[in-house]
């Protein structure tokens, strides 16, 4: 049969990666004999003047010149409105076209998909590879489908959902992207990747499944929590294709755990170091699980970063989510990281029903002392219900949450109308219907959320001795400045993608405001934030300028700017990252060095004040040395 | 997987300087960049202190590398360029600039298996 495959418009990155869900079913697919076609709205609607406007002219074009027997939709939460709205397209364009969803959002919520969307024929939940491929099978043979395994379908006028036969063996799917290669043009989404990027990424699919019971994760439920993986061979076989076909050097291994295996990652790091390709790689992981030993070798085989849900700083919500991490395994393991130059990126959950104030402001500083510590990226996102999480069924009180609805909707705009649908079905838009909160209001959560994730990335210093300054006191004493200047926008950070500068522009103030209305801070402990404030933002202009930017230094030659600081910034970062107590002997003018020592790499240094005459007049810092 | 440790050095070695090591060295201190692209760290190996070397992907013409060390071998860390030295500039370990990595690594190969393990290595091509 002749079945057309569409995303619709998920995100605003303008680089993408092909939709890696579509793209492994239309390899089994084809496989299986059907010519299948792959019409990605997300990259379609790149450059567009009005991607909100053209996604639904795109797809009917593509039904058109396609004349799919079958359309498949797939839905992650944020874009099920725009797949909804696609299955009625597709029925306009032609009626006898049958529609089939999956993805997270349908296919976790399958019969209440059908139940919603008249114009979806079928629903598959959970894994959609075998059922895709067996209603298929029956419509070509006009066989019934009352035992398709998964299959949600409608028989006298209710959704039926049928049992599952259980779980795939994933070393039947073929290698992916050579499979696909005529149903979707891989190198387009290469093109999206801007010149000069440190690496070409792209996902590619490692396994599925993590047998862990988090309370606030889907998706562990949603591939019942057997951890399985791709033979080596075949991922390395897709690694190898991508990077010779399309030069793509970074891999982003999609696995919710991948290191729960360790003889796997070890025969994985292995197998690429032997095979010479000179790629890198990022993958899953938990603080809990130990690696020492073989990080060397993951290293060794091109491992740049791993991913960690930490979650809390909260013990007692960390018992309470059932995710049980405790904070001295959390730096360690970020700290040996760290030592082996892999990154990391630390996702927090915040917004737990009866997550406090206190608790908060102690999550948020342990992002900023993690970032300290080395971390990649910390990220902070609101707790929301998605199913099937256990704590979708909880029952827990929640209310329509349109402040993260902005955060995460495909487009910078959400139309009222598109707000007023969401809003009206709470039962299938769970997911945009946050529990209630000890920690703030919805709006709050949202400013928490946005402001400190761009907070810790550009001034982590600042907020880590914020943090350890004001104590339980970091977020409540932060929204009195959301209250008094207003939050931080999406659109406005968001405003010049890569450059840091709309959002240092919209959280400076919003520091120095905190700072104004700190009445308890004694004296020294205001300098403190001022000199570390200051010497993050000379940081961002002397790492982001072409060439050294001289505007209120105190002196500058052809590679290094040098201004005085009032605080001694060295042993500032040693106290935070010691967990050593900040006193007032910090607080004494120290000469503060940025020098750039390669073409981009730069090195901050201290020295007496009393140093500067002799730094007056040297054009260079950087010298050889007889090594 | 063992539980019997190795020391090595993982890091970056010019092509030329790949082809020439094999798997056992190549006789001389071997010079190993801690950063892909950026020779300002070394770690210099004396010969007698590689038990093997295992040759990784070549790229930007560095071929990574693990060199497996003898037991109680040492290495030095050497820093091929200076800040100016007569201005008393202690380095700020911000992570946002810059990382410190320790040159020696902590493997999980038993070694009586690094013969074994490197045996492949000696057709460099």
């Amino acid at each position: 049969m002749r079945v057309l495959l569409t995303q619709p418009p998920l995100s605003t990155n303008l680089e993408v990666s092909p939709p890696l869900g579509l793209s492994t079913l239309a390899a089994w697919l084809i496989r299986k004999g059907h010519e299948v076609s792959i019409c990605d709205l997300d990259l379609a609607v790149k450059g567009l003047p009005s991607p909100r406007e053209s996604y639904p002219a795109l797809l009917e074009g593509a039904v058109r010149d396609f004349a799919p027997h079958v359309v498949g939709v797939t839905s992650m939460f944020n874009n099920s409105l725009q797949a909804e709205r696609l299955t009625r397209l597709v029925k306009d364009c032609d009626d006898s076209i049958v529609t089939v969803g999956g993805g997270s959002h349908f296919g976790a919520l399958a019969a209440r998909s059908l139940r919603r969307i008249p114009t979806l024929d079928y629903a598959i939940e959970g894994e959609g590879e075998a059922a895709f491929a067996s209603l298929l099978d029956a419509l070509s043979r006009g066989a019934g489908v009352t035992d398709i395994p998964r299959l949600c379908h409608r028989a006298d006028g209710e959704g039926r959902q049928n049992s599952s036969d259980g779980l795939l063996d994933l070393a039947q799917i073929p290698a992916v992207w050579p499979v696909v290669k005529d149903c979707i043009d891989v190198g387009r989404y290469a093109r999206t990747i801007p010149a000069g990027a440190a690496r070409r990424t792209i996902y590619v699919e490692a396994g599925r499944g993590c047998p862990f019971s988090c309370s606030f994760c889907a998706t562990a439920p949603f591939w019942e929590r057997r951890y399985r993986v791709k033979p080596v061979t075949t991922l390395l076989e897709e690694i190898r294709y991508l990077h010779e076909e399309f030069g793509y050097n970074g891999f982003m291994f999609v696995h919710d755990l991948l290191t729960v295996d360790k003889n796997y990652v070890e025969e994985l790091s292995e197998a690429i170091r032997e095979s010479r390709l000179p790629i890198e790689w990022m993958a899953n992981h938990r603080t809990d699980i130990d690696l020492r030993g073989l990080l060397p070798k993951m290293k060794a085989a091109g491992c740049w970063a791993m991913f960690f849900g930490i979650e809390s700083a909260s013990a007692r919500l960390q018992k309470q989510m059932l995710k049980g991490l405790k904070r001295e395994g959390v730096v360690s393991t970020i700290t040996g990281l760290a030592n082996l130059g892999i990154a990391s990126t630390c996702s927090f959950v915040i917004g737990f029903p009866d997550e406090t104030p206190e608790e908060l402001s102690a999550t948020v500083t342990m992002g900023a002392e993690l970032k300290l510590l080395g971390a990649g990226i910390v990220q902070f996102h609101r707790l929301r219900t998605w199913p099937p999480a256990p704590l979708s069924r909880a029952g827990l009180p929640a209310r329509f949450d349109l402040d993260s609805l902005r955060i995460e909707y495909p487009f910078l705009e959400v139309p009222d109308a598109d707000v007023s649908a969401i809003e009206a079905d709470p039962e299938f838009f769970a997911g945009y219907f946050a529990p209630h909160t000890a920690a703030g209001t919805f709006a709050q959560m949202a400013q928490v959320e946005m402001f400190f994730t761009h907070g810790i990335h550009l001034a982590p210093l600042t907020i880590a001795v914020m943090g350890r300054l004001s104590g339980g006191n970091l977020v409540p004493t932060f929204y009195a400045v959301v209250d008094r200047m207003g939050g931080i926008s999406r659109k406005e950070v968001e405003a010049e993608p890569g450059s840091p500068w709309p959002a240092w522009r919209e959280l400076h103030p919003r520091l120095e405001g905190w700072l104004a209305l700190q009445p308890n801070l004694e004296e020294w402990q205001g300098e403190l934030v001022r000199g570390a404030m200051a010497y993050e933002q000379r940081r961002l202009r002397f790492v982001n300028s072409q060439g050294v930017d001289r505007e209120g230094l105190a002196a500058s030659g052809e590679d290094w700017g040098a201004f005085i600081s009032p605080v001694d910034i060295a042993a500032l970062f040693d106290r935070l990252r010691t967990g050593d107590a900040l006193t007032s002997d910090l607080v004494r003018e120290w000469l503060v060095v940025f020098v750039q020592e390669g073409s981009n790499s730069f090195g901050a240094y201290t020295t007496g004040v009393e140093k500067l005459p002799d730094l007056r007049g040297r054009p260079f810092l950087v010298e050889p040395s007889a090594a | 997987m063992s539980t019997k440790t190795t020391h090595a050095v993982i890091g970056y070695v010019p092509d030329e300087v790949a082809k020439a090591l094999g798997s056992e060295g190549h006789g001389r201190a071997l010079e190993v960049r801690v950063e892909r692209g950026n020779d300002r760290e070394i770690v210099r190996i004396p010969a007698g202190a590689i038990a093997g070397v295992l040759h990784g992907a070549s790229q930007g013409g560095e071929t990574g590398v693990q060199v497996l060390l003898k037991e109680r071998a040492t290495v030095e860390a050497v820093t091929t360029h200076g800040i100016a030295g007569d201005l008393d500039l202690k380095a700020i370990l911000d992570p946002g600039l810059i990382h410190r990595k320790p040159p020696i690594n902590v493997i999980f190969v038993a070694p009586e298996f690094v013969p074994r393990l490197t045996a492949d290595q000696s057709k460099i091509s």
